[in-house]
């Protein structure tokens, strides 16, 4: 589904009065945003790894880490109480990584647990199977949810009420507060229908 | 008993006269049509009344999928069945539930699939990974067609169709900004929803009237 899809839509429902694509975008991109926090539209990520470095940062187009995999092994998530816990010298340990710590959620750093000593073997894929066959030697294997420009087309349309309710009840010369809730109350609606386990 | 749906016409007939409209002058017939086709994709990804089937391509070494990549129109893996052992492979609720197979769990190879889960609607892990490439039978609630005539069928079946057509209405009112029946035909989808919610889920053992073929 591409933006264009749900901001030609956007512009329908109000009968053209959130036709200024410019701002209906912004608002589009905010949804998009906010759809990251939660576990549905999830993807997979391979992260090289740095002999004894721990910390790591995700891209940003990456939101939230659902499960992560160091060469193989499922990593299991720690706070930093935990970790303490187990070892008050945590960041000084070296070795095969069987945990991390989300360091800085709003910054998307988490470190691994011990430090890895072995970096990661090229990241070459000549079977077109990176998460296969040609899966890369001691690399992160990050499953998390993520901003994406081609949100699915069943999300089309609790997506364009969504935004179509911020941007009328934004400040503006056809700002419509009764509508925007009628709006709202419909996309959250949809929302927790599509978003049950 | 045969599936039977609703053609685009006869649902839009039924959404205008509720929303006074029967003339089509607030409203156009692609309009209606795109809106009844978003309300049953979505109501559909949340209700899954349409399930499909079909094989997916699954490769050696290779434990996560990109749903996506396997067929084009899943909105959420509901069942798995081995090709050659005609089996329901194991649904797991979540990742962690593989760890009773080890921490070192992706690695593991074998010959037919014990268990899978998905995370979100869109990553598919299989365990064990496939010595060699295969396939396995995967169900899944499908993406629902366009309605691009007025002659286009439903794949709601009719009885499943109330909560389309209120969608429909409800969407409609808001538009032409008759906000007091927009109000009243939230209520009544509600209601239909939360209904729909606490019904029982069919099996996959009996699926249901109108399960479609990929």
């Amino acid at each position: 589904m591409s933006k264009t899809t749900v901001l030609t839509l956007v512009s329908d429902l109000t009968l053209g009065a959130a036709s200024d694509t410019t701002i209906t975008g912004r608002y589009y991109d905010r949804v998009v945003e906010d759809l990251a926090r939660f576990p549905w539209l999830t993807t997979m990520s391979l992260i090289p790894v740095t002999a004894n470095v721990s910390q790591y940062t995700l891209e940003t187009a990456q939101a939230k880490i659902i499960a992560m995999f160091y060469d193989g092994r499922q990593l299991s998530r720690l706070t930093r109480t935990q970790v303490e816990g187990l070892n008050r010298y945590w960041r000084n340990e070296y070795g095969t990584p069987h945990s991390y710590i989300v360091d800085d959620e709003a910054n998307k750093t988490f470190a691994l647990y011990p430090i890895p000593t072995l970096a990661s073997k090229a990241q070459s894929f000549p079977h077109s199977q990176p998460f296969g066959q040609d899966f890369p030697a001691y690399t992160l294997l990050v499953i998390h949810t993520g901003t994406r420009t081609d949100l699915p087309t069943w999300l089309e349309l609790p997506v364009a009420l969504e935004v179509a309710a911020r941007e009328m009840e934004r400040e503006s010369n056809h700002r419509d507060l009764e509508w925007a809730a009628r709006a709202r109350q419909l996309a959250q609606l949809l929302f927790q229908l599509v978003g049950k386990p | 008993m045969p599936f039977v749906g609703r053609t685009a016409d006869s649902l839009m007939l039924e959404v205008r006269e509720r929303v006074r409209d029967t003339n089509g002058s607030m409203h156009t017939a692609t309009f209606v049509r795109s809106i009844l086709t978003s309300a049953q994709q979505v109501l559909n990804a949340g209700l899954e009344y349409v399930i499909a089937n079909g094989s997916a391509s699954l490769y050696a070494n290779r434990v996560f999928y990109d749903i996506s990549t396997l067929f084009s129109s899943v909105i959420r893996v509901i069942g798995l069945r081995g090709s050659a052992t005609i089996r329901d492979v194991i649904k797991l609720n979540s990742l962690d539930d593989f760890l009773i197979y080890g921490p070192y769990w992706s690695r593991h190879i074998g010959q037919h699939a014990l268990a899978w889960t998905a995370v979100g609607r869109d990553v598919l892990a299989v365990y064990p990974a496939f010595e060699n490439d295969g396939s396995l039978g995967l169900y899944y609630v499908k993406l629902t067609n366009t309605f691009s005539a007025g002659s286009t069928v439903s794949e709601f079946s009719t009885e499943q169709c109330g909560p389309l057509v209120t969608l429909t209405e409800a969407i409609l009112l808001l538009r032409q900004r008759d906000l007091e029946s927009c109000n009243r035909a939230l209520g009544r989808l509600q209601e239909d929803l939360q209904l729909e919610l606490t019904a029982p889920k069919l099996g996959l053992a009996s699926p249901p009237s109108n399960e479609a073929s990929a």
